[in-house]
């Protein structure tokens, strides 16, 4: 069996709402091998970005534990997160987000600009990226002038630019036509399977969820299956 | 822009300071005034004073000053005539004249020596007869006055030559109106150190008198006649305090709606990997960067402008409008203090923000 890269243990999650208390994940146990690419689907309010967010250092729990390649997460301050984040993690959001200001080629390296790398090494990264996601000609553009299905790219493009271990998609393909979004779950598919990249994705849709190696169902916080 | 504009503002109503705090070309400490006590513009002292003030013996050289009364609402058309008697050019040192127009002056009743600023309006020159047209009637019933001109002085500010200098002897035989007054008197110390023990023994004497005085140095006495018109560096500093704290409002207000639209884009610097303390720092960065733009360019208009004020004015401001350095880094610091008083706030929340709720919110 694979070498395991995500470990999470009893993991739970809740949050004070007036004086209520909501609990969003309960005692949930996953482990996701390297070179994994995992789907994970449920309903809306199910917990699929809690699980999500927790997994990608961008929320703590309320209890349990998770390890990412053998470091506890769960026990980083905000400082050691945000480090953790920058070499470790790449996120790919369901509306892109990316910089409008910035071209194409400065929105990829951004991640880079807290490394100590030259801009030539800089540079030279972002060309990789661009030429994984096929945009080499795309570099100059802003996300403006470019077609949903090539912000997106260039979403992955960044948050692949750093060489992170996982790669955490939150429907990546929900704002996209289908042919479009048939070609990022290629892409992703490659990335997975050409670059050894493991990667967890949160969808709704299920021929999204086809392309994953494996798929995992939440409902009300708990892994149904 | 309402940057630039607020610091242009702050740097042009600063470049009068010196008008303010006395310090204007060669007007110094050291030359005593006394005025009349109520009214310093328009209020007389007797003669007598003159006697009293001849007689303190720390008193070196003394003079005696009146003005013909005119339409002083064109300066440039009707140059101010002020009769001038006793050691005036000893006393009144900055107003500089060759010796032999000098003594011209002095051996002539109906000498006038005329300032260069207002020879060159007035096209006039040494050996001119000139008649002014005044409001202080003659003997003979005519209000007009005629000089001959001996001799142009300089002094500085420039403004001050703006004048014609005429005996007082020949005014004040040839009146009708105020005989036996004048409007103040100037005098010299033999150590400027009982400046104060002098001032205080004149004005102590004539305290209880139809004609109270107030005596001071020539500093002292251009700030009193300003305040005696209203406090006019408090009213220009409250003008750019208000200006200052309107915009700092607006750019505060600026910055927080900009930090609120770029909620987005800040959670996912801060999910790439960027810390708190760089996002905040980042902000309250660009909040100086805005302002130090806009300051530089408004104080760097300022420098520009206040020169041309002097060009303006023919020359007649001789350089009181300055803008100095230490008003210019005043001014710069005044904008960081500014920026980050903006921007604080807002950098406060983008370093709280929490990156989960406002992906939440899209």
């Amino acid at each position: 069996m694979s070498e395991i890269l995500v470990d999470v243990k009893n993991l739970s999650k809740e949050y004070k709402r007036g004086g209520e208390t909501l609990v969003v994940l309960k005692d949930l146990n996953l482990e996701i091998p390297k070179e994994d690419f995992l789907a994970l689907m449920g309903p809306s309010g199910s917990g699929k970005s809690t699980l999500l967010n927790l997994i990608g250092g961008l929320d703590t729990p309320s209890s349990g534990s998770v390890s990412i390649n053998g470091e506890r997460i769960d026990q980083m301050n905000s400082k050691q997160l945000s480090n953790w984040r920058a070499s470790n993690v790449g996120f790919i959001f369901q509306f892109y987000n990316l910089l409008p200001v910035l071209t194409a080629q400065k929105n990829i390296e951004l991640p880079l600009l807290l490394t100590n790398l030259s801009s030539s090494q800089r540079r030279q990264h972002v060309e990789t990226a661009l030429n994984i996601v096929g945009l080499s000609d795309r570099s100059g553009h802003k996300p403006s002038e470019l077609s949903g299905g090539q912000q997106q790219r260039v979403a992955i493009a960044r948050a692949l630019v750093s060489d992170p271990d996982i790669l955490v998609c939150d429907e990546p393909t929900g704002d996209l036509d289908r042919d479009t979004a048939t070609e990022i779950l290629n892409l992703l598919k490659s990335l997975n399977q050409d670059h050894g990249k493991t990667i967890l994705m949160v969808t709704h849709d299920p021929a999204a969820a086809d392309s994953a190696k494996r798929s995992l169902h939440l409902d009300k916080g708990k892994l149904a299956s | 822009m309402s940057v630039i504009v607020a610091f242009f503002l702050y740097g042009l109503l600063h470049s009068s300071d010196p008008l303010f705090d006395g310090s204007v070309g060669e007007i110094n400490a050291e030359r005593m005034l006394t005025m009349p006590k109520h009214d310093m513009m328009f209020g007389r002292l007797p003669q007598s004073h003159i006697n009293y003030l001849d007689s303190i013996e720390s008193i070196t050289n003394i003079t005696w000053i009146d003005m013909l009364s005119m339409d002083i609402n064109s300066m440039t058309e009707n140059i101010p005539i002020f009769a001038v008697g006793g050691d005036y050019f000893e006393v009144m040192d900055r107003f500089k004249v060759p010796n032999e127009q000098e003594e011209a002056f002095y051996s002539n009743r109906t000498g006038a020596l005329v300032g260069k600023t207002a020879a060159d309006i007035k096209g006039w020159k040494v050996g001119d007869h000139i008649s002014i047209p005044t409001f202080s009637a003659k003997n003979d019933g005519s209000t007009e006055w005629e000089f001959d001109i001996v001799g142009i002085y300089t002094t500085n500010p420039a403004a001050d030559e703006l004048a014609i200098m005429v005996r007082y002897e020949y005014v004040e035989e040839a009146r009708i109106l105020n005989k036996g007054t004048v409007s103040m008197i100037g005098f010299n110390l033999d150590d400027p150190s009982k400046a104060d023990k002098i001032s205080n023994l004149i004005d102590e004497n004539f305290k209880n008198s139809a004609y109270a005085t107030f005596t001071g140095n020539e500093i002292a006495l251009s700030q009193k006649m300003l305040s005696d018109i209203g406090n006019i560096k408090f009213i220009i500093t409250a003008i750019i305090s208000a200006v200052f704290f309107t915009l700092l409002l607006v750019t505060a207000n600026t910055m927080s709606q900009s930090v609120r639209e770029r909620t987005s884009d800040i959670a996912i610097l801060k999910s790439l990997g960027y810390k708190d303390f760089q996002i905040f720092t980042s902000i309250l960065l660009e909040s100086n960067f805005i302002i130090l733009i806009g300051a530089f360019l408004g104080l760097l208009f300022t420098i520009m402008t206040v020169p041309l004020i002097d060009v303006a004015s023919g020359g007649l401001t001789g350089g009181i409008f300055k803008f100095e350095t230490y008003q210019f880094i005043r001014g710069i610091l005044i904008g960081i203090l500014m920026a980050s008083l903006a921007g604080i706030w807002p950098a406060y929340q983008a370093y709280r923000l929490k990156v989960v709720d406002a992906l939440a919110k899209g």
